[in-house]
């Protein structure tokens, strides 16, 4: 494994990272360190990741009224670049492909919040792709945890699709056929790759008054308890004709009620910008697309 | 100017069932605003570390849990690290434990710099025999390894113990521990170092009534607005979740805990 890290700020770089390692497993025993013995493999692995980073540096560099985070990881198996672009404290994460749409949309989203954040519970219409990051925490991360599945909508469909392919059914409770790690020195787990999320003959009707999310700041699976965590950062008060954007809240919900609550969907999958997917200290990039989805009262 | 700093480390670790062996050396320079680190994938004269006694402290830990309890996490490290900030030289040896045991829905965790677990033995007790959430006690105990996590919340004095270096390599001296921090903090070589006070050390005050009920374990981690713990009182045990209250006494231990730049063992009345 070889990466690059680099931050910039303003168009300014400050921080600038570079590690190289493997890792080499022997029944129970991992041995690690900072430093690949074939050269051959190290030689190309940071030519592969200098030139992916390279990329993303002429991407980002109009980028200079935002904080960028870029991180470049070069594999055997791939090449992964995941780019953090935050402006006034909201965060999306991209690819040098769609870097410079999200920036732009990530500008025109946010905006001061004129409204306090609902004050009781309303239904909810997931935008942006965004019911993926709802769905990766009640369904991806209970079925890393084997925990049994639910009743889902029959419209529903979920998968996670691992590099390389192999695609495990999130639905029904199959754990992500991934065993991924974030460096050599840590210990590969099943993890999830690319959370894809479908509807299939779904019913979709817009409720008078609803909140639309558009973009959420983090989540949480607690095993435990089952229960979900979303931490909304940008979204809409809806009643009628008259929208307002409301400040910045908290969802919280068992995983069964997140099932319950699911009450239509609307198009294709979209993809959303923007997992970092954190477990046992260990922060993956999880590529995520779900359609528009109706979620009843969650609160 | 430009600030260079070098780390060799050598680990050995159980985490998830298995036993990771860490060999790395890092450089990191700070000039003119941009910080910088890469591995150095040089070999050091470090000693390899010894297994026995992560696979002894795992063993043992895992003898606390089962009769109704479950290991959800355990993570055993023992490691050798030398630094090199300019021309100052130092090395250190580490042990770190981070556990977490659980009856679901309960989870009590704990972070400890040596393997010493008789808080381990005594919160496995109480969490096997914990009841439902009541209503805090009027006045409780906090065992000294939950103070320590929570030293750094404190509005209370705290003293800084001394130490030979901090991340730059310069003496960390005795001081109240108050306004800016004078010393450096830096976990990680890849990690840009701040101001942060160590090894802090409460400054003790007033009398704890060792008749109160006690909390024995944190069962989230600790934030300047609430804890969450298992409080004994008797043969009853049950969780309490509370807002941080005014402390009204206090007593260091000798028992050094991993929590930001250290602190001691601190029991709480409150």
């Amino acid at each position: 494994m070889v990466r690059r890290d680099e931050l910039s700020v303003r168009g300014n770089l400050v921080e600038s990272r570079s590690s190289q390692g493997q890792a080499v497993t022997r029944g129970r025993e991992i041995v690690a360190r900072d430093r690949i013995d074939d050269a051959g493999i190290a030689d190309k692995l940071r030519l592969d990741c200098e030139t992916a980073m390279e990329r993303a540096r002429r991407v980002t560099a109009s980028l200079t009224n935002a904080r960028v985070r870029t991180i470049v990881t070069a594999t055997q198996s791939e090449i992964e670049s995941a780019i953090t672009i935050t402006v006034g404290g909201v965060s999306v994460v991209t690819s040098p492909d769609d870097a410079l749409s999200d920036y732009e949309m990530l500008r025109k989203l946010v905006a001061t919040p004129s409204a306090p954040p609902p004050a009781r519970p309303m239904p909810i219409v997931w935008r942006n792709g965004s019911a993926a990051v709802l769905l990766h925490e009640a369904i991806g991360h209970a079925a890393e945890h084997a925990h049994a599945p639910l009743a889902w909508p029959r419209w529903l469909r979920g998968v996670d699709i691992a590099t390389g392919g192999a695609i495990a059914d999130l639905i029904a409770g199959e754990s992500p056929a991934a065993f991924r790690r974030e460096s050599f020195r840590d210990i590969p787990l099943r993890r999830m790759t690319h959370v894809r999320f479908e509807q299939h003959g779904a019913p979709f009707r817009l409720p008078g008054e609803r909140i639309e999310v558009f973009l959420v700041s983090g989540g949480t699976y607690e095993p435990l308890s089952e229960m979900v965590s979303i931490d909304v950062a940008v979204a809409d008060h809806v009643d009628g004709k008259k929208t307002r954007r409301v400040a910045p809240f908290t969802l919280r919900a068992s995983r069964a009620k997140v099932a319950r609550a699911l009450a239509g969907a609307s198009g294709d999958p979209i993809r959303y910008p923007g997992v970092i997917c954190s477990r046992e200290g260990q922060e993956l990039y999880v590529a995520s697309h779900a359609p528009v989805m109706l979620t009843t009262e969650l609160r | 100017m430009i600030e260079t700093y070098r780390k060799w480390g050598r680990s050995v670790r159980l985490e998830g069932g298995r036993v990771v062996w860490v060999d790395e050396a890092g450089e990191a320079i700070e000039s003119a605003g941009v910080f910088r680190t890469r591995a150095l994938g040089e070999d050091s004269n470090l000693e390899r570390p010894e297994r026995d006694a992560i696979d002894a402290a795992g063993h043992e830990i895992e003898s606390l849990a089962g009769d109704g309890l479950m290991l959800e996490r355990l993570f055993v490290s023992q490691g050798a690290v030398a630094h090199r900030f300019n021309e100052t030289h130092w090395s250190e040896s580490l042990r770190r434990v981070h556990l977490s045991i659980a009856r679901p829905p309960l989870r009590a965790i704990f972070d400890f710099a040596d393997f010493q677990f008789d808080a381990v033995r005594r919160a496995a007790d109480a969490l096997r025999r914990a009841g439902k959430e009541r209503k805090p006690p009027k006045r409780m105990r906090l065992a000294e390894h939950i103070g320590a996590a929570l030293l750094p919340f404190l509005p209370i004095a705290k003293i800084q113990s001394p130490a030979p270096h901090d991340g730059k390599g310069a003496p960390i001296v005795e001081t109240l521990a108050e306004g800016e921090a004078t010393n450096w903090f830096r976990p990680s070589y890849r990690v840009r170092p701040r101001r942060a006070w160590f090894h802090l050390r409460v400054a003790p005050f007033g009398e704890i009534d060792p008749d109160l009920p006690v909390a024995v374990a944190l069962l989230a981690p600790v934030s300047r607005a609430a804890i969450q713990v298992l409080c004994v009182d008797g043969r009853a045990a049950y969780p309490v979740s509370m807002p941080l209250r005014p402390i009204l006494a206090a007593k260091a231990t000798q028992t050094w805990y991993p929590y930001g730049a250290g602190a001691f063992g601190a029991e709480l009345m409150l």
